[in-house]
């Protein structure tokens, strides 16, 4: 018997493994959209949500401290036509900050947003003792200068 | 028949160089995936997958936790090397497919989605192709499901854009690459900043996508049309930073030409 006829079994029975239950909890689409995809890409014009951060020495003086915008995009060289990781992981900060702006009551992104904040908080100050973290959205309508409304604004943690 | 298998190899190998290169791109980020990185997946698996079974959840923890989803990283790596060496064996293409579909669910299209979803897309196609390769007409399928795909993906993208008045004045296009945070060229900022050259670009990218079939009308075409869309991809690159839309759509390009050169494609 041949082994190519087996093998499509076999995947046959690991997407259906995988698929059912990711049916119940919403997980499949992925998949699905890899096999037929919408294809929209830059569709249109609309809000995009941005991390800021704070940082503090002190936890008390906080409130005192300034947000700043998170997340600079790396230096770009032409052998990023081949390989990109931190243009790549750049992008992929940047589809968190959009999934847990959409999902904000989801605990895994919080908690990857939690750390990419963390993250960011300390390479604003390494010696930082407190931190927040806000998303705001930004506008996409105008060339003018950008203005931003707050979505959601964490409570101070503690850099431990 | 002789051509399509060739058309097929260029296929395979263009697909082993674009898993290659995004597989290498993860162990730059290591930091990321390890116990304290941004991208750490034991919650991931407590929260989404707790209606698995729980052999499936382990499989899954096991799997994908660190230091163990750059091994299975360097395992792609090492499959899409025989896939450029060996070709369409369907236990290396199946291998690759089950990889891609778990990396699928861990990342959730975090990387460059739309270059995953080309990638998988590809992958399950040739897969099911060769797993009846006895027949030659499911190859054939394959090829041609690819093709309609790639055409597809720029058809719909310039569909959908063309319904905007944003993009048809030429403003979307502006605002997203004076908006673009991954610093577009300067002089580039400059151009676009003026609202009649933003529409002229506007109006070149709706047409390019739109008229993106005509690809199917014969092989010439199909060349013209792919140097277009390589072109897109590359100044894509070039504004953005998508460097993985340019290897995954480029892996789709002869599966366009062979569709370009067949009226039906489950002629024997």
């Amino acid at each position: 018997m041949k082994l190519e006829p087996i093998l499509f079994w076999v995947f046959v029975g690991f997407v259906l493994l995988f698929l059912l239950p990711s049916i119940r909890i919403g997980q499949a689409s992925v998949l699905f959209r890899s096999w037929i995809p919408s294809w929209r890409f830059f569709e249109n014009l609309g809000t995009v949500p941005v991390l800021f951060v704070r940082v503090q020495s002190n936890l008390s003086l906080i409130e005192d401290a300034r947000w700043v915008e998170a997340l600079m995009p790396p230096r770009k060289s032409l052998l990023g036509l081949f390989l990109n990781p931190e243009g790549n992981k750049f992008h992929a900060y940047e589809t968190l900050v959009r999934s847990y702006s959409l999902e904000p009551e989801n605990e895994v992104l919080r908690s990857q947003i939690q750390r990419l904040a963390l993250q960011e908080a300390l390479k604003l100050d390494p010696k930082a003792k407190a931190y927040q973290f806000k998303i705001a959205l930004r506008e996409q309508s105008t060339l003018a200068q950008v203005s931003f409304q707050d979505q959601l604004i964490s409570s101070v943690c503690e850099v431990v | 028949m002789e051509f399509t298998i060739f058309l097929l190899r260029i296929l395979e190998i263009l697909l082993g160089v674009a898993i290659s290169l995004q597989s290498l791109e993860f162990f730059w980020m290591q930091k990321d995936l390890g116990p304290q990185g941004v991208f750490e997946f034991r919650g991931f698996i407590e929260n989404d997958f707790q209606l698995f079974p729980k052999i499936q959840r382990s499989l899954i923890q096991k799997g994908l936790s660190f230091p163990n989803v750059l091994y299975l990283m360097g395992l792609r790596i090492a499959l899409a090397i025989l896939l450029i060496i060996v070709g369409g064996n369907s236990l290396v293409l199946f291998s690759l497919l089950l990889i891609q579909l778990i990396f699928l669910f861990r990342f959730q299209g975090a990387f460059n989605g739309g270059s995953d979803f080309m990638t998988t897309l590809i992958l399950t196609s040739l897969f099911v192709g060769v797993s009846f390769r006895a027949e030659f007409w499911p190859l054939r399928l394959a090829l041609s499901y690819i093709g309609v795909q790639a055409v597809l993906s720029y058809f719909i993208s310039g569909y959908l854009k063309v319904f905007q008045s944003d993009w048809r004045s030429g403003r979307a296009l502006q605002v997203f690459i004076v908006g673009n945070r991954y610093q577009s060229p300067q002089f580039l900022l400059e151009w676009i900043r003026d609202l009649r050259t933003a529409r002229t670009f506007s109006i070149f990218v709706l047409v390019f996508e739109l008229s993106f079939p005509l690809a199917l009308v014969g092989p010439r075409f199909c060349i013209f049309y792919c140097f277009l869309g390589f072109t897109f991809h590359l100044l894509n690159f070039w504004v953005f930073g998508l460097n993985r839309f340019v290897w995954a759509w480029l892996a789709s390009y002869p599966a366009i030409y062979y569709l370009s050169l067949v009226r039906s494609p489950i002629t024997p």
